[in-house]
């Protein structure tokens, strides 16, 4: 069963080699096939634990763990199994007709050869069930994900944005290569099972506590660069715009995910639960949350906005793991369960309203050729659905009610606010939903209803790329409405790591006992009775006059630009802005100080002592690491 | 000093008396003489067209320069030969539009001038039809003709807000296009004459000489016995009539009693846009307290009626001396209550402090006036520098503050506003006795007169030719408003979208008054198209 | 029982909020020195533009400008399924503060997506007002909510009305009183609509039942927010609450309309300063709140 996804992956991919015009349909349905197919094994998997086998070699060697071939979904990965599976369901059928465009432009293998691949080692990083697998694959996913960035090789930019997205990723890769040899080396005795680990590992932690804060160190670098948490998330908002639309979906919607994925499974089932571990991520998501959404709202571009937000989201993720986390180790079940699953209800959430805003933005560049905000405008009356779309979109991620936005970051607050130790981390989530929101009143208005400067040229998007917008639409209304088969699900997931979920629901409302409730389907179905009945008592009705220019005729500029956007807002927080241009210019200059290394090093290596010495140092430091001299 | 520029550059010497020196300068010598003068303290202030082919002349314009120095007002006459007369406009930008109005009106050309486009005509006036020269008859209606507005290139990032002729901070019908970012002004344009209401040539056709005072204290609503007294003064100063001193002190009074209701309504307006409504309602409420007393006065509560050539036609007697003294003691009081308490307001004054900026520099170049003047650190007031009425007798301060911001010209006006308690008071307790109004005199032909006074809102220029018998050849007023506005433009450069309003009414506009020159299709809208001024920009 | 409650504290709102805006009509004028209209003015303004036709303008994105007012007018009528306003309501699980705070979010947008869907430059910059004066406002409601929260352990009204007397709360509530003044749209924060300067900014295209529903949902949500605040300090289950109500509303009326008569306008960038120095305030007493006083 779990291998279905996979043979019809690698076949695509085969096919993908082929430069046929034809080649780009089958690849991507043969990629939709295989989206179902995960979510179906998604389904399954919530249900039982699927498993699979296979001795590949018997090598006595250090990473014999290697020998086995251990893939198993048990309730977590069949979770994301099933937004990955939704996901690139929608992306791969968009894929079909907006990749055309690209025909004239590009050499196509690159996409149709690595985006199946792409979806595979994904696919494989969720069922895999061993860590020294795992880092394969996570490698292997870096890699093709890089070089469907770098699609547009016409284009320096994107060449450039995938160059840092692979330094840095790598960077953050030896950092999880590094955990986990000392892992199997020091504590599970070359064992990367993950059932081992959980059995072996926390008892370990407890007993080294230097041990664990030297791994979480590591893993906080290694996961947050791949999760683009603030301050290692400079790739991402050069890297995602870059890439093909569909392509910037699941890499926003899905693959930033991976890394909470396996955070969840570190820090929940591998690790003690310890409250400052889990204070310390949840600055680094407030962290996060914060500088992203205030840079988000100076971008100009469609795609970087949601880039940008998307760095947000990752930000609104961590904080309630770390809140999660410290609740837990702190013994409140309540709330830590809430948070956590806030945590995973988040990252669906955010998969389906960035994955959705990421096609509309794709749809909008399909038919106008454009991602810059200021020459847009006025498309909601070219583009209907599409409009709709993203306006479901942009109430979702701005949290409205009752959307699905609105219930993870009701769970958020509920769980964080009413504690001292984290009611500040919820005070800035609350405000800086509030940011969201202006961000994507900036990101609707621009591109759909403010006028255009000149006349645009666009028509509707074929139904293939409307389909998955409209599906995932539906997915947030849906979700948002009724949020009780996300929650259910949810429970299941949590239930895997070993957190039960509080009971939460009292038909129909989300009740957190003494707490706060909400009901999604009472607030909605009052806001919709309510409205109907003011359609009928006050219809509205009118004639159709110009628009009132002070008693002018000409024909004006009424377009608002994209940097005129809350001009003042953003000068009376200058600080923020100051703050995280100056850590920029450190980053920067620490990246040039390494570079200087780099050329030294190159300078050495023409000499044979100093090279040979070198070499004797590092291996000395390794050894010292791994013997675990001091630690 | 000023005679003997005029002098070195082969000027004629037409008139020569202690109010005006009148001269015809040769047209290439126009532009020196005219740049010597702005350099010797003289400022521009309005230059007048005029069409004197009767008069055996051809076209002529008179530039009006106010030399303070000398207490006097020295007219540069200029004869246009094959209709074209050498443009001051690159030395004085100051003459810019009174340039380009002869230009639409009396259909002179002015050699090098740097903008060449119509001022005040509306769009669809055909060309070839000047409404100020002597065929053209007050009751004419030219043919329209066809006129599209060319498409204009829009700029990405620039946003073209449209302020008016319709909007509420405009209590008349202008254009003002402001170009933003975001909130920021990063262009201003200005376009005006909608509302033109053809008086002088009504004047010059149809009114006679002592007729035309009740039409120009019509110019404008607000400040109209200024005008009246501005142009008696200008045909007075033409045939040399004596006044009775009682006919100057109750002129005095009345337009220091205008000044007050001008003033408080200036606050009320400013509070108001401010969103200070509160203080709109009192200033306007103590306001009500003057327009009474100008009932008491003159029998009207606006637009007084008083003046003639050669005095006034009401006398004050004691028991009104009485009451308005009586009056002013508690508006007084009110006044400075109410103004006190704005003063006050942190957030009022946050608003007003540091912007719209008006550089003395650029405010001398272009010539404005009044409060506006004052407030930029010119040290320039009618009153003072030209004594008219019997503003030479009484003693007055004259407020000038070097920040040029709106809170500057607030604060003038603030102090102003005492001033002219002060005055009245002065005024009322000196009034001396006897007649109120010289009727004997005799109207010379063709003699140039000048009157000025300080209206509210500025200098206030009136010009006039007589024709002999009871008519002028030519009557030009010119409002304050004219000086000041060219001076907007450059108050909105880099303030923001929200002080447009105060900015714009921060120069006490009179739109109106502005306005008031030429006949115009009365039933339509001029369609105005401000594409040339945007190509500039 | 509970339905009925809410019932009719819905028809109280709907009936009472024009009215509260036509009794601070009066005190305004009474403090500028004017007769001013009578009380029912309101009202009567309102049901005359909901007899007017309404008018699309012809660069708008008609259907989003059409839904938009009403939306608006729903979402705050929804708060009120929530906050009790004449009668206490007893528990019910339909939201809490959160969902409040969030729904009024969403009338400010729509309000702001229906100004933008205009066209009209002027709607375009008010509304940018309007969202950036959200945003500053809400990080200060940020730290109300997350101070009242501390204070009160939960989020949940029925945990929370009334507050426990202590100087944190105190401080709270003060602060809540001046966001709510924000909120409100009122002078000196009008900003968003400055009727000399932006010609009513987001209104400006709105006519006829369009602008009558929505000002007809800012009086609601004034009277809500008013609610809010009583609601913290009056006793849930007591006779004299009526009564409490019903005078704190008058005050609050007189108070707020006093504060209007006798300010004038900020500029955006002041109001936004404004607000963050006074959420530095409020961080301080969230402080308070923690350290349990």
């Amino acid at each position: 069963m779990l291998l279905i996804p996979i043979g019809i992956l690698v076949i695509a991919a085969l096919v993908g080699l082929s430069k046929a015009k034809i080649v780009l349909k089958i690849v991507s349905t043969l990629s939709a096939i295989a989206s179902v197919t995960m979510i179906y094994i998604g389904i399954l998997g919530l249900r039982t634990t699927l498993e699979f086998k296979c001795n590949l070699f018997n090598s006595p060697s250090l990473f014999m763990s290697l020998n086995w071939l251990v893939f198993r979904v048990d309730s977590l990965s069949a979770f994301f199994l099933l937004i990955l599976g939704i996901l690139s369901l929608c992306a791969s059928v968009y894929g079909i007709k907006y990749m055309e465009k690209y025909f004239e432009k590009e050499d196509m293998r690159v996409y149709t050869f690595n985006y199946p691949i792409f979806l595979l080692t994904m696919y494989l990083v969720l069922i895999c069930w061993d860590l020294l697998w795992f880092i394969i694959f996570w490698e292997l996913m870096s890699l093709f994900s890089q070089f469907l960035v770098a699609f547009e090789q016409s284009e320096e930019k994107a060449v450039k944005a995938a160059f840092k997205y692979f330094c840095m990723t790598k960077a953050g890769a030896e950092f999880l290569v590094l955990a986990v040899v000392l892992i199997i080396l020091k504590a599970t005795n070359f064992n990367a099972n993950y059932s081992e680990i959980t059995s072996i590992l926390p008892a370990y932690l407890l007993a080294h506590p230097g041990m664990l804060y030297a791994l979480t160190f590591a893993l906080l670098i290694g996961f947050g660069v791949k999760a683009a948490m603030v301050p290692f998330h400079s790739w991402l908002p050069d890297a995602h715009p870059e890439a093909p639309s569909n392509v910037s979906a699941l890499l926003s919607g899905i693959m930033i995910k991976l890394p909470i994925y396996m955070l969840l499974r570190f820090f929940l089932s591998f690790f003690p639960l310890k409250p400052e571990i889990g204070i310390v991520i949840a600055v680094f998501g407030v962290l996060t949350l914060f500088f992203s959404m205030m840079y988000a709202l100076l971008q100009e571009d469609s795609k970087r906005l949601l880039a940008f937000s998307s760095i947000d989201n990752i930000g609104y993720i961590l904080l309630p793991m770390g809140a999660g986390i410290y609740f837990l180790a702190n013994g409140n079940q309540l709330f830590g369960s809430i948070a956590l699953a806030a945590v995973l209800f988040h990252t669906m959430n955010h998969a389906f309203f960035k994955g959705l805003l990421f096609l509309t933005a794709g749809s909008v560049m399909y038919e106008t050729g454009t991602r810059d905000l200021n020459y847009l405008g006025s498309l909601a009356k070219k583009m209907p659905l599409t409009t709709f779309a993203a306006l479901i979109g942009s109430l979702a991620i701005a949290g409205m009610p009752p959307l699905n936005g609105f219930v993870s970051k009701w769970m958020i607050y509920i769980s964080t606010l009413s504690s001292p130790a984290t009611s500040l981390f919820g005070i800035i989530a609350i405000f800086i939903s509030a940011v969201t929101l202006g961000a994507f009143v900036k990101y609707f208005t621009a591109i759909f209803t403010k006028p255009a400067v000149k006349e645009i040229d666009a028509k509707e998007v074929p139904v293939l790329m409307s389909a998955p917008q409209l599906l995932l639409a539906l997915l947030c209304i849906a979700f948002g409405i009724y949020p009780f088969i996300p929650l259910k699900m949810i429970s299941q997931a949590l239930g895997s790591i070993g957190v039960p979920l509080a009971s939460l629901v009292v038909y129909p409302s989300l009740v957190v006992p003494k707490t706060g409730s909400y009901s999604p389907i009472v607030i909605f179905a009052f806001l919709l009775v309510s409205t109907l009945i003011a359609l009928l008592l006050i219809p509205s009705r009118g004639s159709v006059v110009s628009t009132w220019k002070t008693g002018r005729s000409e024909d004006l500029n009424a377009s608002m630009s994209a940097d005129a956007y809350y001009r003042d807002f953003r000068e009376a927080f200058n600080e923020v802005y100051v703050l995280g241009d100056a850590s920029k210019g450190f980053v920067q200059k620490v990246a040039k100080i390494g570079k200087m290394f780099g050329t030294k090093f190159e300078v050495l290596s023409y000499d044979l002592d100093s090279m040979l010495s070198l070499a004797m140092i590092l291996i000395v430091i390794l050894v010292a690491v791994l013997g675990g001299v001091s630690l | 000093m000023i005679i003997e520029i005029l002098k070195g550059n082969d000027a004629k010497i037409l008139r020569h008396d202690e109010k005006v020196i009148l001269a015809l300068v040769p047209n290439d010598k126009l532009r020196t003489t005219a740049e010597l003068l702005f350099k010797a303290g003289c400022y521009y202030a309005t230059g007048v067209g005029v069409d004197e082919r009767l008069l055996g002349v051809g076209f002529s314009m008179y530039h009006i320069f106010n030399c303070e120095s000398e207490k006097r007002y020295v007219i540069l006459k200029a004869v246009a030969s094959n209709l074209k007369i050498p443009s001051i406009t690159p030395v004085i930008s100051g003459a810019n539009w009174a340039e380009r109005e002869a230009m639409d009106m009396i259909g002179i050309l002015f050699d090098e001038h740097p903008e060449p486009l119509r001022l005040i005509l509306p769009d669809d006036w055909p060309e070839g039809i000047y409404p100020l020269r002597k065929e053209f008859h007050y009751n004419e209606r030219p043919p329209k003709v066809e006129f599209k507005p060319p498409k204009r290139e829009k700029k990405p990032g620039i946003m073209e807000v449209p302020v008016g002729p319709y909007h509420p901070t405009l209590h008349e019908p202008e254009v003002f296009e402001l170009h933003v970012k975001g909130e920021e002004i990063v262009g201003a344009v200005y376009r005006g004459f909608h509302v033109h209401r053809g008086m002088e040539k009504l004047a010059e056709e149809r009114m006679t000489i002592n007729q035309i005072p009740f039409l120009a204290e019509r110019i404008c609503g607000i400040c109209g016995y200024t005008h009246n007294c501005a142009y008696a003064q200008a045909v007075e100063d033409a045939a040399k009539i004596e006044v009775p001193e009682r006919a100057l002190y109750i002129r005095t009074i009345l337009l220091e009693l205008e000044r007050l209701h001008s003033h408080l309504l200036w606050f009320g307006v400013a509070f108001h846009l401010l969103g200070f409504d509160s203080g709109f309602m009192h200033t306007w409420r103590i306001r009500e307290a003057f327009m009474d007393l100008a009932e008491l006065l003159t029998g009207n509560r606006k637009t007084y009626g008083m003046n003639l050539i050669g005095g006034v036609r009401r006398d004050i007697d004691e028991e009104k001396k009485k009451k308005v003294l009586e009056i002013f003691e508690k508006t007084k009081k009110e006044t400075k209550e109410v103004l006190d308490n704005a003063v006050g307001m942190k957030e009022l004054i946050s608003r007003m402090k540091g912007i719209g900026i008006l550089p003395k520099k650029e405010g001398r170049e272009i010539g404005v006036v009044g409060p506006v003047a004052r407030a930029s650190g010119i040290d320039t007031d009618v009153r003072r520098d030209h004594p008219y009425a019997a503003y030479g007798d009484l003693d007055f301060k004259v407020p000038v503050y070097k920040e040029g911001d709106v809170l500057a010209r607030f604060l003038v006006r603030y102090e102003e506003t005492f001033e002219s308690f002060w005055i009245i008071e002065q005024a009322l307790d000196q009034l001396p006795p006897g007649d109120i109004l010289n009727e004997d005199y005799e109207l010379p032909e063709y003699a140039v007169g000048i009157g000025a006074t300080e209206a509210p809102r500025g200098e206030d220029v009136h010009f006039v030719i007589t024709e002999g018998g009871n008519k002028v050849y030519r009557w030009r007023p010119r409002a304050p408003t004219y000086n000041n506005l060219p001076a907007v433009p450059i108050m909105l450069m880099g303030e923001k979208l929200a002080d447009a309003p105060i900015i714009i009414a921060s120069i006490d506009p009179c739109f109106s008054c502005t306005d008031h020159m030429v006949i115009v299709d009365g039933e339509k809208v001029c369609r105005c198209s401000l594409d040339d001024y945007l190509g500039r920009l | 029982m509970n339905t009925i409650f809410i019932a009719v504290n819905l028809a109280f709102a709907l009936l009472i909020a024009p009215v509260v805006d036509g009794f601070e009509r009066k005190i305004r004028a009474r403090l500028q020195n004017r007769q001013g209209p009578p009380i029912l003015q309101t009202w009567w303004d309102l049901i005359k533009l909901f007899k007017r036709p309404t008018i699309e303008p012809q660069d708008s994105v008609k259907s989003l400008y059409k839904l938009a007012p009403y939306v608006t007018f729903t979402a705050v009528l929804t708060a009120y399924l929530i906050v009790p306003t004449l009668l206490p309501s007893s528990i019910n699980f339909i939201g809490d503060f959160i969902v409040v705070v969030y729904l009024l979010g969403l009338a400010t947008l729509s309000f702001v997506i229906g100004a933008f869907s205009s066209g009209n430059a002027y709607a375009q910059i008010g509304s940018n007002r309007e969202v950036s004066l959200f945003m500053s406002e809400e990080l200060l409601l940020a730290f109300i909510i997350g101070t009242i929260a501390v204070i009160g352990k939960s989020l949940s009204f029925d945990q929370l009305f009334p507050l426990p007397l202590r100087i944190s709360s105190a401080l709270a509530l003060i602060l809540l009183f001046l966001v709510i003044y924000v909120a409100s749209a009122r002078l000196p924060f009008d900003i968003a609509e400055a009727e000399p300067e932006i010609i009513e900014g987001p209104l400006i295209e709105y006519s006829g039942k369009h602008l009558g529903l929505l000002e007809y949902s800012i009086f609601l949500k004034r009277l809500l927010l008013y609610s809010l605040l009583l609601n913290f300090i009056l006793p849930v289950q007591n006779p004299t609450r009526l009564i409490g109500y019903l005078i704190g509303i008058m005050i609050l009326s007189v108070v707020y309309s006093t504060f209007e008569a006798y300010y004038g306008r900020f500029r955006i960038d002041q109001a936004v300063k404004l607000m963050k120095k006074l959420s530095a305030v409020a961080l301080v007493v969230w402080i308070i709140a923690l350290v349990g006083w």
